[in-house]
């Protein structure tokens, strides 16, 4: 027998769909572990997942493409010793329930993706119920303390998996060695509006002219066609073009990826990105943007407690702030959650404690409904099963209530006025009429 | 001191009046000003002392007499317009600036208390309502530069009278409060309605009150005009907020921040849950106050009987207990005028 036979066994499935949360997972899947875990990847198809991350995946477990109807069906599911799930509010939702239903199952656990700039209520309302949620830091850990003290919700369980994201690298070149270059890590809608995406640009233009033995890398957060959770409206090459018309001939885009960058540069800048961690990883000096002020919608206030808030416009050039050494304050770093105490190999060991265990029923007290059952998409799905069932009464109640969200969705209006029919030919009819395939 | 108190609703205006009313108590001197009111009004306040545009206050002669000015408006993004023409002109004309407190009066979480405190940095005092808030400003400004200049916070309670004007009727009251832009959901306002509009109609021996919880104009109706109104079921005249908050058995609304008075005064509350705990309807303030419920589950009125008050632990967090706003107000101002001190 080999020594990776004879260690505990782990078989975990995580579940996704955008490229942030196949970023998480691959996360996950880079800690280092004491356990022998096996990861089998289920993608939610989407256009515009990047090919390369589906391909580093793929070369790190099983890489299976389903769509969410055909995942929540799939008895493999019960095989596993545990499911992550790392898909959008409603989602969660979903999978929870499905296979809560189930008198034994996989333990579930979910998390958030990089450093949670805001909605954290909304998030954690979400996924409430998992028997585990992983959290970045102690900052993520006592908003949700603060939230559901004194609530059903008291003794929800986490776990701090920290904000290091890459395996530890032999290979970095100490700072001074590296090339005179600073990489801008570009985010989809922060900032939002056009003219401050200009604004960002041009500092960032003005900043290469003074700095003219450097290199300025915007590096976009994806490429022309390639999709993220966020819609995209215009992409940064057309911003630096409409802005600049020519840039300085040291300041370009840059595709490659993030980690060949960073391990390169000398320093990383952004606005708010969990890129700044990253940049830590790979030993690359960070600086948070600040020129744009205090804009809690961008994510502005967490950064602005890291010690490197720094406006663009007051550095002289780049070689004045390279001498200055720039370096996150110790303390905030801690509180974000970036640290060698902080590694998801504490979920992996929690996750092995808890695999014999029985699960917790997600605790349910009148008042406190949370986010269970207020989904639209599950008030549907949650009707079609009625209707299979032959529930009527069900099937009309969640109906009704999907009305009362949207009452003007006239899909839900055609299926509340079917299962309404007490004639059950009628209905029948009904019902044929107004059947859609939920996704 | 001399205080003066801005205020530009009829919220603003009810709380500032509370709170002069408190101060004048501790033999202070309290101005009240503000801007007129348009519409109808939920609540019978009366009008500021000095009624004045905002735009005015800055350099009125007023505000060369007074040692604090308490700026309570409805859109906080006008406190820093205010500030800055108030402190420059006080700069130019070679004078201190009084001391600026402002807060926001209703319990904030999350996103929304942080979006707040960005817009009210210049303040010298800031003001929240309860525990919860001072702690989780604490959390959200972790370790922010000095050059942030963020204000002491204090907690000062609620904003309406700490006892209910009137006992609950004998025959059992419904006060629904409508917000005007949520439920956002097209259309999820009027289903709310029609929903009341039906219970009442079960049970006739229920009066079902609908109360704006904003002002509106007279020939706006609220009613969908759909559906045959039941006798029960009745449109609050301006006004008659704060009586019907004290005379209603239970009170339910999506998430206007007058059902925390309800709940403080002791009535059942109804959070409408079917929305679900969302920013966009102002629904992640009450996460954890125990009084949130679908709809569907609430067969008839009569069952609202058998809901639980509002958990207290979470009111109390909220503000609830405190009952000395107006002295812990004096008492921080008294400390930054000492520290102020030459």
């Amino acid at each position: 027998m080999t020594a990776t036979a004879s260690r505990p066994t782990l078989n975990v499935l995580l579940i996704a769909d955008s490229d942030s949360q196949l970023l998480a997972c691959e996360a996950l899947c880079s800690a280092p572990t004491a356990l022998n875990v096996h990861w089998t990847f289920s993608v939610i198809p989407r256009d515009g997942t990047p090919q390369a991350l589906l391909l580093r995946l793929a070369q790190r477990g099983r890489l299976r493409h389903q769509s969410l109807a055909g995942l929540l069906r799939d008895s493999r599911l019960q095989s596993f010793d545990a499911i992550g799930v790392f898909l959008t509010g409603s989602k969660l939702n979903d999978i929870r329930l499905a296979l809560q239903r189930e008198r034994r199952r996989p333990l579930l656990f979910c998390g958030f993706n990089g450093v949670v700039l805001d909605h954290f209520i909304e998030g954690v309302s979400w996924r409430l119920g998992y028997d585990l949620i992983c959290l970045s830091g102690p900052r993520d850990q006592q908003a949700l303390a603060q939230l559901v003290a004194g609530t059903p919700f008291e003794h929800q369980r986490t776990v701090l998996t920290g904000l290091r994201r890459n395996a530890p690298n032999s290979d970095l070149l100490p700072v001074a060695q590296r090339l005179r270059r600073l990489v801008f890590a570009e985010q989809v809608i922060m900032p939002a509006t056009s003219s401050e995406r200009a604004r960002v640009v041009r500092l960032l233009s003005d900043l290469a002219r003074r700095s003219p033995n450097w290199e300025v890398l915007i590096k976009p957060r994806i490429a022309p066609g390639d999709a993220t959770f966020h819609d995209v409206e215009t992409h940064i090459s057309t911003t630096l073009q409409q802005t600049l018309g020519v840039p300085p001939s040291n300041l370009r885009l840059d595709y490659r990826p993030l980690p060949v960058l960073l391990k390169q540069a000398r320093l990383l800048a952004t606005l708010s990105s969990t890129a700044f961690f990253d940049a830590l990883d790979f030993g690359c000096r960070t600086i948070a943007i600040s020129d744009l002020g205090l804009q809690p919608n961008y994510g502005c206030h967490v950064y602005a407690g890291s010690g490197v808030w720094r406006s663009l416009e007051v550095i002289p050039n780049l070689d004045a702030l390279d001498a200055e050494g720039p370096s996150p304050d110790p303390l905030w770093l801690e509180w974000m959650g970036y640290g060698n105490q902080f590694s998801p190999s504490a979920l992996l060991e929690a996750l092995n404690e808890q695999k014999h265990q029985t699960p917790n029923p997600i605790p349910s007290t009148i008042g406190y409904p949370g986010n269970a059952q207020s989904s639209f998409n599950q008030l549907r799905l949650g009707a079609e099963s009625a209707i299979a069932s032959g529930d009527w009464s069900s099937a009309r109640e969640l109906l009704c209530q999907a009305a009362l969200m949207r009452p003007l969705h006239r899909g839900v209006a055609r299926r509340h006025w079917a299962v309404h029919q007490t004639n059950p030919l009628l209905r029948r009819i009904a019902l044929l009429i107004s059947y859609r395939d939920l996704k | 001191m001399t205080f003066l108190l801005i205020s530009d609703g009829g919220m603003e205006h009810s709380a500032c009046l509370l709170m002069a009313e408190a101060l004048e108590h501790q033999g202070q001197r309290c101005i009240t000003a503000g801007t007129p009111l348009l519409g109808h009004q939920p609540l019978d306040t009366p009008a500021p002392q000095l009624t004045i545009e905002l735009a005015q206050l800055p350099a009125h002669p007023l505000l060369e007499q007074v040692s604090a000015i308490g700026l309570f408006l409805q859109n906080p993004e006008q406190i820093q317009y205010f500030i800055k023409a108030y402190q420059g002109l006080c700069s130019a004309r070679g004078r201190p600036a009084a001391t600026l407190f402002s807060g926001p009066l209703v319990p904030l979480v999350g996103d929304a208390l942080i979006r707040d405190l960005s817009l009210r940095l210049g303040c010298d005092l800031l003001l929240v309502s309860g525990e919860n808030q001072r702690r989780q400003l604490q959390s959200l400004t972790f370790n922010w530069p000095k050059s942030l200049c963020i204000p002491p916070v204090i907690s000062t309670g609620f904003w309406f009278p700490q006892a209910a004007p009137c006992a609950p009727t004998q025959q059992p009251l419904l006060l629904a409060l409508i917000q005007e832009q949520i439920p956002t959901h097209m259309g999820a306002r009027d289903q709310l309605l029609r929903q009341l509009n039906s219970w009442a109609r079960q049970r006739p021996n229920w009066t079902v009150m609908v109360q704006r919880d904003h002002s509106w104009s007279a020939t706006t109706t609220l009613m969908p005009s759909d559906a045959p109104l039941t006798d029960n079921l009745v449109e609050a005249a301006p006004g008659q907020l704060l009586p019907l908050l004290g005379a209603c058995t239970a009170c339910l609304t999506v998430s206007s921040p007058w059902s925390l008075a309800a709940m403080v005064w002791g009535r059942i509350p109804i959070i409408v849950g079917d929305y679900g705990i969302h920013d966009e309807q102002n629904t992640t303030g009450f996460f954890g106050c125990g009084a949130m419920h679908r709809l569907r589950s609430i067969p008839h009125l009569d069952a609202i009987r058998e809901l639980p008050m509002a958990n207290q632990a979470w009111l109390d967090e909220m503000g609830a207990d405190i009952t000395d706003g107006p002295m812990r107000l004096l008492t921080a101002l008294s400390e930054l005028i000492l520290r102020d001190e030459p």
